[in-house]
């Protein structure tokens, strides 16, 4: 904690204010970007109404849902709401965005997390045993798996779950949400594809640091195989395996769609999918943003991580030489 | 602090002869590659014995830091010992497993490296590196480490040592990581220390600056140093004994100051040659010696010096023993210079 206290102390409230105001920005662009690109998706009215429905009916739907004005009035009054944090009301289902996010979130916040846990406990170890057992049998064995982890895409690998832990064993649920046994398979499907790209970029962090000179110095006091690589190499190398991790927690949260469709899990990631083919824009306007917002601040706190990691990275330039 | 050194260093001296051998390499040959085709040290052999300075000498890649490396153990994985043995206090290294091998490391025997940039953990406080050996090899409480670590940066002389041992290694000048690098190698009071060129990264005001703490902390602790380099100006600084290495041989082991009168070898006597002197000749280029060192593995049959020796001959084409030319004195030539050339 007192390195944290350090990293903050050290002139770093300017630098904060700076990408607060660059996430301003960046949000800014997105609302605007995924208003303009939906409208062009076409009429959601027509997906509301019955096939036999009038033009009549068509027109009187659009101007309820206010899309009779023009797109910069649309704009600005969709603006005019966000300070408020009003995204609108779904077309579909008359209820606000926020609350419908909200409704989905502990969801998809628990399958993340889950997945997160996974892919860390698994991929680290794995990266790191493959990089130090590099020329004997463990570290070339582990990584077939990590390349079939990779390349298994997860509509097949979670079908596969399925089919024979679902369906042959009857061990555990397919779908829905029910419980802790029901995190268990999507749990492990999404995190199939981080786990392996995590162990990828361990191993190859690792082995970039085992041939260090500091390891070296390190085993020359007597530091055996853990102390060299839990307390040497592991916060050497942990910077990309850090922004690896800022961008898979980022990309889990922010729903997944695949994982989540295949084990019709209630989370963000099948509420997107349903508010696109809806096209209920104000849905998916307040989730693009709700992504987005997660991204920054995900990218914002490892970039502060950077620095609690290697001090170097805010000295530097400072002139603190002696 | 010097006066307390001083003392110990006549206490040490008094011992005279008799003093106890720390490390003894014997026969020691050592080859890279699958089979093992590139022999990169050929029967080498060398003793320290406790509070002695024993220059290692030679151009880059003649096999010294190879010697180092297989004393403490840390061979690098394509390298193989083909014969030999490694004896430190008694203790012997070659064919130890690695388990028992990190006991003696940092406790029997420390190494001081060349780099001290690269050598230390660049994110890690340099206190928590030094104390790193005590934490391994001691049952010492935290408080009792933490004076030792603070008593010795006081000793190697890194000024304001209870603040500054919470710092990384970038927030120190070379000479200052250099001087960490000792205390770390010293920490856990080792009876050999092995420095590799430990003041090669250095320059000339530092680098007598850092001789100078070396010499004293060693001598205090009756520390026996292995002291690798190819400056011969160094050498004439710290060494009491000088081992040459050309081609993985040792070619000559002589005392400091007969090495420097009547160097036997050929190339010992045109390493000498080569160094500057205050009395050479403006405008004289420096002796060179010409050709390179050879690679393991490539080196010519017989005497690996011969294709660069002015005084070679039709028997060089077979390698000389090491033998006594002088009393103390080795040297593995058939035409060893024993007059002493004038130089």
């Amino acid at each position: 904690m007192s390195m944290l206290r350090r990293a903050f102390a050290s002139g770093s409230a300017r630098y904060i204010a700076g990408r607060v105001g660059q996430a301003a920005l960046q949000l800014f662009g997105v609302v605007t970007i995924v208003f303009v690109v939906l409208r062009l998706s076409g009429d959601p009215a027509r997906l509301l109404v019955p096939q036999q429905a009038t033009a009549e009916d068509i027109a009187r739907i659009r101007t309820q849902l206010g899309l009779d004005a023009s797109i910069w009035e649309q704009y600005l009054q969709y603006l005019s709401k966000l300070p408020r944090f009003d995204f609108g009301y779904s077309y579909v289902q008359g209820r606000s965005a926020v609350d419908l996010i909200s409704e989905r979130l502990p969801y998809t916040i628990n399958l993340a997390l889950a997945a997160l846990l996974l892919s860390m406990l698994v991929g680290i170890p794995v990266g790191m045993a493959s990089a130090y057992f590099r020329r004997r049998f463990l570290g070339r064995a582990l990584m077939p798996f990590v390349l079939i982890g990779q390349s298994m895409p997860a509509f097949w690998l979670g079908l596969l779950l399925i089919l024979f832990f679902s369906v042959r064993l009857r061990w555990l649920p397919s779908t829905g949400f029910d419980g802790l046994t029901s995190l268990i398979l999507p749990a492990i499907t999404l995190a199939s594809l981080s786990m392996a790209t995590l162990a990828r970029i361990t191993r190859s962090s690792f082995l970039e640091q085992l041939n260090a000179d500091y390891v070296r110095t390190a085993r020359s006091r007597g530091a055996g195989t853990a102390r060299v690589l839990m307390g040497h190499v592991l916060r050497n190398s942990a910077i990309p395996i850090v922004t690896l991790l800022g961008l898979e927690i980022a990309a889990l949260l922010g729903g997944a769609v695949i994982t989540e469709t295949i084990f019709a899990w209630p989370g963000i990631g099948q509420l997107t999918v349903q508010a696109i083919q809806a096209r209920d824009f104000p849905v998916v306007q307040a989730i693009v943003i709700f992504v987005a917002i997660i991204y920054i601040g995900v990218n914002l706190l490892t970039d502060m991580l950077y620095a609690v990691i290697d001090p170097r990275v805010r000295l530097a330039g400072s002139g603190e030489q002696v | 602090m010097p006066e307390q050194a001083e003392g110990v260093v006549a206490d040490g001296r008094s011992a005279g002869e008799a003093r106890e051998e720390v490390l003894r390499v014997e026969g020691l040959s050592v080859a890279f590659g699958r089979a093992s085709e590139r022999v990169a040290l050929h029967d080498v052999s060398l003793s320290l014995r406790a509070g002695e300075v024993v220059a290692l000498v030679g151009e880059s890649g003649c096999g010294k830091s190879l010697t180092a490396l297989s004393v403490m153990g840390l061979l690098p994985p394509e390298a193989h010992v083909l014969a030999g043995s490694i004896t430190v206090c008694g203790k012997e290294i070659i064919g130890t497993p690695e388990r028992l091998l990190r006991r003696y490391r940092g406790s029997a025997m420390g190494m001081i490296f060349q780099d001290a940039m690269v050598a230390l953990n660049p994110l890690q406080a340099v206190g928590r590196q030094i104390d790193e050996a005590l934490r391994i090899h001691t049952n010492l409480g935290r408080g009792q480490r933490r004076d030792k670590v603070i008593a010795l940066l006081d000793a190697v002389g890194v000024p304001d040592p209870t603040n500054r041992l919470r710092q990384l290694p970038h927030q120190f000048s070379g000479g200052l990581r250099q001087r960490i690098m000792i205390a770390m190698a010293l920490i856990g009071e080792p009876r050999l220390i092995i420095a590799d060129e430990p003041t090669t990264a250095l320059d000339v005001t530092i680098q007598a600056q850092i001789l100078e703490v070396l010499k004293d902390v060693t001598q205090a602790r009756g520390t026996a140093v292995l002291f690798i380099t190819h400056d011969m100006g160094v050498v004439a600084e710290v060494a009491d004994r000088v081992v040459v290495m050309y081609g993985g041989h040792v070619i000559e082991s002589a005392d400091v100051v007969e090495t420097f009168s009547t160097p036997a070898h050929p190339y010992t006597d045109a390493l000498l040659h080569s160094v500057p002197r205050t009395d050479s000749v403006r405008g004289v280029d420096l002796p060179a010696i010409p050709g390179s060192v050879p690679a393991p593995g490539a080196a010519p049959a017989g005497c690996p010096f011969h294709p660069r020796c002015s005084d070679a001959t039709q028997e060089c084409l077979t390698m000389p023993p090491l033998e006594q030319v002088l009393p103390d004195h080795d040297v593995a030539c058939w035409h060893p210079h024993t007059s002493g050339r004038s130089r």
